[in-house]
C-alpha cells in the first residue's frame, strides 16, 4: 500500500485554517447572539481579558506560583521516586516488603486526596507541593524500580569482569539504565507534576493558575475561566518544548525515532 | 611442563527449574588449558558451552567439582581474564571511546592514561573515526571489533570467547578471525574460543575440545597440527584440513544429532 506523505506546509495550513474557523465561528455566533457571552464568553473578550492581565503583571505572579510549586513536587517526587526505586528494586528485602504497597498506594486516585491534603498542609503552597510530587514519586518510582530490575544481566557481568566494584556498577550501568527510563516518563510526570499543583490551586488557595479559573468561576465569569485555560495551555505547551529539548540533549545514545 | 592456566575439575552444573527439578548443564567435566594455548570448544547449542566459560569466569559456581584459574580456585569473578560475550555486552549509553575506557577506570587506571590507551586499541582494531560514536550507530561486525577493544585494552593473559564472531555474516567473519589470529599471534595470550562451527574452531585452534548434548560432558578432545602462522583463506581447502574435518565431524554429528532429536 502506497500511502503519499502530506507535505508538512499542508499540515500546517489546515491546522491553521481549521484554528481560523472555530475561533471565528466563535466569534461571530457569539456577535450574532446564537451564543450566549454569559456562558459561552468569546474570543475577543477572552483576548482582551488576556491583554488585561498582562498588563497589570497579575497573571504572572500567578504563573510564576504555579511553576514554582510544580517544580518542587517534581523535584521531590523525582528524587524520592528515584531512591526508593533505586532501594527497593537492590534490596529484595525491602523490594519484597514494599513493592505491593507501592502498587497500591499508586491504584489510589490520588485526586481524591487533594481536599485532605488541603486540610492537612493547609491554603499555602505546601499542600500543593505535596499534591503534585504525590502524583510524580509513583511514574519515577516504577520507572526506577523497573529499569533496575530488567537491567540487562549481560551488561552488568561485563562491567563485572571489566573491573567494576559496586558503586561503579551503580553509577555506569544502573544510573544510566534508570536514567533512559524516567526521561521516557519525564513527559508524564511533568504533565502530572502541573496537574497536581494546578488542581491544588482549584480546591483551595489564593494563588496560582488553579485559584484563577476556580475564582472566575465563582463569579460567573466565563470569559475569566476561558483566559484561565488559555494561560494553562501555553503555560504546558511551553514545557513540553523544554522537556522535547532536554530529551534530545540527554538521550543521545537512543537511535532518533 | 608447565601448568595449565585454566583446570576444570570433575565439574558439573545444575540449574534449578521451576517445577523444583534441577537441570544438569554440564557433568563431570575435567579439561585442562596450558599457557599460551588456543581452545576451542564446539558442541550443539544447549550443551553448556556459555555455562563452562561463566564457571571459568566466576560468574557462575559449580554445583560440584572446581573451577582453578592461574592457580587459585575461582571462587569469586575473575577481573584477570577478557571475556567475549554471545550477545552484545556494550553499554548503549558510553560512545566507543567510553566502552573501551570503561575496564581501565573501573581498574583505576588515571584517566589521561586510560584515553591513550583505548583511543590507541581504538585504532588498533580498524575503528579509528569512531570514537565518539554509540554502539547503535555501528554495525555489528563493528561492535564486535568495540568488544574486542574493551576486553584486551586493559591486557589479561587469559581471553575467553563465547561464539564472538557467529553473529556475523560470512565475510566480515572471515575479517574478524583474521584478525584475532595475527593478534594471538603477537601477544600469546591463552585463549578459549566457544563456537559452534566445526570449521571455524579447526582453523584457529591448537586444540579441539567436543562437547556432548545436554548434559554437557567432554567427548573428545583433538590437537590440531596444522602449521603456523596459518592463513585462514587458503587453510579451509588443504587435504589436511578437510582430512581433521571430517574426523571430528563424525564425533560431532552424532551430539548434533542426539540434540536434534530431542527438541523435536
Ligand atoms: N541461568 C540458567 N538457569 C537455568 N538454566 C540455564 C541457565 N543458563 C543456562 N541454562 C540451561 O543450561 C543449558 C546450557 O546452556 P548454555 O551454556 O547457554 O548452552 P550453549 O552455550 O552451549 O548453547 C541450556 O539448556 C540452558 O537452557
Ligand atoms: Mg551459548
Amino acid at each position: 500500500m502506497e500511502t503519499r506523505q502530506p507535505s508538512h506546509r499542508l499540515i500546517w495550513f489546515l491546522r491553521g485554517v481549521l484554528l481560523v474557523a472555530f475561533l471565528g465561528g466563535w466569534e461571530m455566533g457569539a456577535r450574532a447572539g446564537f451564543l450566549d457571552p454569559f456562558f459561552y464568553s468569546s474570543p475577543g473578550a477572552i483576548l482582551a481579558r488576556l491583554f488585561q492581565w498582562a498588563a497589570d503583571g497579575s497573571i504572572f505572579r500567578h504563573i510564576g506560583i504555579t511553576l514554582w510549586e510544580m517544580m518542587l513536587g517534581f523535584a521531590i517526587g523525582t528524587v524520592s521516586g528515584m531512591l526508593l526505586g533505586y532501594l527497593f528494586a537492590r534490596s529484595e528485602l525491602l523490594g519484597g516488603v514494599f513493592e505491593p504497597l507501592m502498587a497500591l498506594l499508586n491504584a489510589i486516585p490520588r485526586l481524591v486526596l487533594a481536599p485532605l491534603f488541603i486540610l492537612w498542609f493547609g491554603l499555602g503552597i505546601t499542600s500543593k507541593v505535596v499534591m503534585s510530587l504525590a502524583l510524580v514519586v509513583f511514574v519515577v518510582f516504577f520507572a526506577t524500580y523497573t529499569a533496575i530490575k530488567e537491567v540487562d544481566p549481560i551488561l552488568i557481568a561485563n562491567a563485572r569482569i571489566l573491573g567494576a566494584r559496586p558503586r561503579d556498577l551503580t553509577w555506569h550501568v544502573l544510573v544510566p539504565s534508570a536514567l533512559t527510563w524516567i526521561f521516557t516518563s519525564l513527559r508524564t510526570s511533568v504533565g502530572f507534576a502541573l496537574i497536581g499543583a494546578v488542581v491544588g490551586e482549584y480546591l483551595g488557595a489564593t494563588k496560582g493558575l488553579g485559584y484563577l479559573v476556580s475564582f472566575a468561576e465563582s463569579m460567573f465569569d466565563a470569559t475569566g475561566v476561558f483566559a484561565g485555560l488559555v494561560v494553562m495551555v501555553i503555560v504546558a505547551g511551553g514545557l513540553d518544548y523544554v522537556i522535547g529539548r532536554i530529551e534530545t540533549r540527554f538521550s543521545v545514545w537512543k537511535p532518533s525515532r | 611442563m608447565s601448568q595449565p592456566v585454566i583446570s576444570l575439575r570433575h565439574v558439573s552444573m545444575a540449574f534449578p527449574q521451576h517445577n523444583g527439578d534441577a537441570f544438569l548443564a554440564l557433568q563431570d567435566v575435567s579439561l585442562d588449558v596450558d599457557p599460551g594455548r588456543f581452545v576451542s570448544i564446539v558442541g550443539p547449542s544447549g550443551c553448556g558451552k556459555s555455562t563452562t566459560l561463566s564457571l571459568i569466569a566466576g560468574l557462575l559456581f559449580p554445583t560440584d567439582g572446581e573451577v582453578w584459574l592461574e592457580g587459585r580456585r575461582v571462587e569469586d569473578v575473575q577481573t584477570s581474564v577478557g571475556f567475549m560475550f554471545q550477545q552484545d555486552a556494550l553499554f548503549p549509553w558510553k560512545t566507543v571511546l567510553g566502552n573501551v575506557m570503561a575496564g581501565l577506570l573501573f581498574r583505576q587506571v588515571p584517566r589521561k592514561e586510560a584515553q591513550e590507551r583505548a583511543l590507541s586499541w581504538i585504532r588498533r582494531v580498524g575503528l579509528a573515526g569512531f570514537e565518539h560514536h554509540y554502539p547503535y550507530q555501528l554495525s555489528g561486525g563493528m561492535r564486535k571489533r568495540v568488544s574486542l577493544a574493551q576486553t584486551l585494552v586493559y591486557d589479561p593473559d587469559i581471553l575467553l570467547m563465547d561464539e564472538p564472531f557467529s553473529a556475523l555474516d560470512v565475510q566480515t567473519r572471515d575479517l574478524m578471525e583474521n584478525e584475532l589470529l595475527a593478534l594471538w599471534q603477537e601477544l600469546r595470550k591463552t585463549v578459549l574460543f566457544i563456537t559452534h562451527d566445526l570449521q571455524e574452531a579447526i582453523a584457529l585452534s591448537d586444540e579441539v575440545v567436543v562437547m556432548t548434548a545436554a548434559p554437557g560432558r567432554i567427548k573428545a578432545r583433538y590437537p590440531i597440527q596444522l602449521a603456523r602462522p596459518r592463513n585462514l583463506l587458503d587453510i579451509r581447502t588443504s587435504p589436511e584440513f578437510e582430512a581433521i574435518y571430517s574426523h571430528i565431524w563424525g564425533d560431532l554429528r552424532e551430539e548434533v544429532m542426539a540434540s536434534y532429536a530431542r527438541s523435536q
